[in-house]
């Protein structure tokens, strides 16, 4: 195999690549690399096990979660130097999959940042029937066409107790008043080698802050009535924080 | 310096240009006739095993061990459980149908093998076939056909599991009154069109389960139709022992849902109306019911009034695809 030839062909062509750089100006240019965002869960402060009936939200039902997927979109990072950085698209997360929570933000710069803003669902120009490829997951979000058509912007579900008897819950957010647009005003850094950002949902927030959302008085099925998805969408504009450890 | 580098490029161009003895011809390589999938309209992109290409002749083989008893030790084959007419089920045996399962990856009522069409055809030849490959060697047919899908006449359990998962792979569904509805070749009945609209709406709730094209989101729920449980009706939980399992099953395709009778994963309904009857007033509460099906006002089920009821069989049986039981390419040879 006459690999021998090519392999010092390409050391010299590197050679020569090396040599011409040192005769150029100096020239300062932002350093980039592929970063990602990574999604992790918690229950005010605890983290999240699915399945397991742990958790008490404000208004004092006791829960636990089985499902969770939406859709993440329209990313904008900003540098501290004013610099916006958009990534529009539109990420599937199903967060019991952990393949499913990695949020792939391409070559970005590198350096500091101070703020982070998306939205937890589609736009009205994206909520639309058929915008998203066919993939698998995206037609299990389908939001039919006669309740308005698009997606679901999210599927919350699991079980609570009241009264000492369990009961299902499903959260579901869908139609285009109940995008949700998550804006986190906190210096982050990529630098040093440091390609991830981690964000945490902080489940508990879906049920707080504006609204005390109790499911033994408001719909444990959203889909369907605007006032409670309304409510849940209020309260969604701060379940994601940046986690610094 | 950049002198004597250019000096050893140009001689490593010229060496690397001129030809060597062990250049002379390339060897012979084994080429099967690719066969490309048509991925029906509205269906989710296909994602296949880059390790099983289809082939013209690797279905080919798949079609014929298909349909052969020697795939068993006891005369049985995949076909004698899988009937073409019943959509690749079998009432007696309430199979799970053959339909359209390369969009799968969880197979069995309980999802026993999750995975690849090759994982499960693994799991059928080897674990519930337990397949004697010399019982496939002692007809004379097979060796060549195996020559022609993969190269040499070698007949081994992979290669067997490897066909079989490419004929099932070809068993698409796509062509029924409804898929043409939605190609806007054809308009439904009134009853059909106000079915469709309870199924895919608030008021039948279908959709979350059996969502449009697949008919499936290929997942597990406990719908309710039991609240005790034991060993024959645990489900899922068979598998994972987590409690939350508890009577979940695999949701099955309702795409020629008119011809896989009986329903549920113990054939407990004999008729489309049974089913809906459960759906409507027969849902039992246990800690593990799936939430969807707890929606306020239809805690003990979705209350269709009788015509309602019969509207919903109408639009279910607008998933038939006569092409599919028909189609003459996955007969048997």
């Amino acid at each position: 195999m006459k690999i021998i030839p090519y392999v010092i062909l390409f050391f010299a062509i590197a050679t020569i690549n090396c040599s011409c750089k040192k005769h150029q100006d100096n020239e300062a240019i932002a350093s980039e690399s592929a970063k990602k965002i990574i999604v992790s869960y918690s229950f005010d402060g605890v983290a999240l096990t699915f399945d397991s009936m742990l958790y008490y939200n404000l208004s004092g039902n006791l829960l636990g979660v089985s499902h969770l997927e939406y859709y993440v979109s329209d990313i904008v990072l900003t540098r501290s130097n004013g610099e916006q950085i958009i990534i529009n698209k539109e990420f599937y997360v199903d967060a019991r999959k952990n393949e499913l929570n990695s949020i792939d933000l391409g070559t970005i710069p590198d350096g500091e940042y101070t703020s982070i803003t998306f939205y937890v669902g589609l736009d009205s120009s994206k909520n639309q029937t058929g915008f998203l490829p066919p993939t698998t997951y995206n037609i299990n979000m389908a939001w039919p066409v006669g309740m308005g058509g698009g997606y679901h912007f999210m599927k919350l579900e699991g079980h609570f107790v009241e009264m000492g008897n369990t009961y299902g819950y499903a959260i579901h957010l869908g139609n285009n008043y109940t995008l949700v647009q998550c804006t986190i005003h906190q210096n982050f850094n990529f630098s040093n080698g440091n390609t991830i950002l981690k964000l945490d949902m902080n489940l508990s927030e879906w049920f707080k802050n504006p609204y005390s959302y109790n499911l033994n008085v408001d719909p444990n099925y959203t889909m369907g009535d605007s006032t409670a998805m309304t409510n849940i969408s209020h309260n969604g504009t701060d379940v994601f924080t940046i986690k610094t450890n | 310096m950049n002198r004597i580098v250019l000096l050893i490029i140009i001689v490593c161009l010229i060496w690397s240009c001129k030809k060597s003895d062990s250049d002379a011809g390339d060897p012979y390589v084994f080429q099967a006739t690719p066969y490309t999938l048509q991925t029906p309209a509205l269906f989710p992109i296909l994602n296949l095993s880059s390790d099983n290409k289809l082939t013209v002749e690797g279905i080919a083989l798949g079609r014929k061990l298909y349909y052969d008893t020697l795939l068993s030790l006891d005369g049985r084959s995949c076909a004698g459980c899988h009937l073409q007419t019943q959509a690749f089920t079998l009432s007696s045996v309430n199979s799970q149908p053959h339909i359209n399962l390369a969009w799968n990856d969880k197979f069995l009522w309980n999802g026993k093998v999750e995975g690849s069409m090759e994982d499960i055809m693994k799991f059928e030849v080897e674990d519930f076939f337990v397949t004697d490959v010399n019982k496939i060697k002692s007809n004379p047919d097979y060796p060549p056909m195996f020559a022609k899908a993969f190269g040499s006449s070698t007949i081994s359990l992979k290669r067997i599991e490897f066909a079989l998962a490419q004929f099932i792979t070809t068993m698409v569904s796509s062509d029924s009154k409804f898929d043409k509805f939605l190609r806007h070749e054809l308009v439904l009945s009134p009853s059909e069109m106000n079915g469709f609209n309870i199924f895919n709406s608030e008021k039948g709730d279908c959709f979350h389960c059996h969502s449009i094209p697949l008919f499936t989101t290929n997942d597990y729920r406990n719908i309710g139709l039991d609240s005790i449980y034991n060993n024959s009706n645990s489900g899922r939980y068979i598998i994972t022992g987590n409690s939350f399992d508890l009577g979940k099953f695999k949701v099955p395709t309702l795409r020629n849902v008119e011809l896989t009778a009986p329903y549920m994963h113990d054939g407990r309904f004999a008729t489309l109306e049974e089913v809906i009857d459960h759906y409507d007033h027969g849902v039992k509460s246990s800690p593990t019911l799936d939430p969807i099906m707890t929606k306020p006002g239809k805690e003990n089920g979705l209350q269709l009034t009788v015509s309602e009821k019969a509207d919903l069989v109408s639009f279910l049986k607008c998933l038939t695809d006569t092409s599919f039981i028909n189609r003459t390419s996955l007969s048997s040879p």
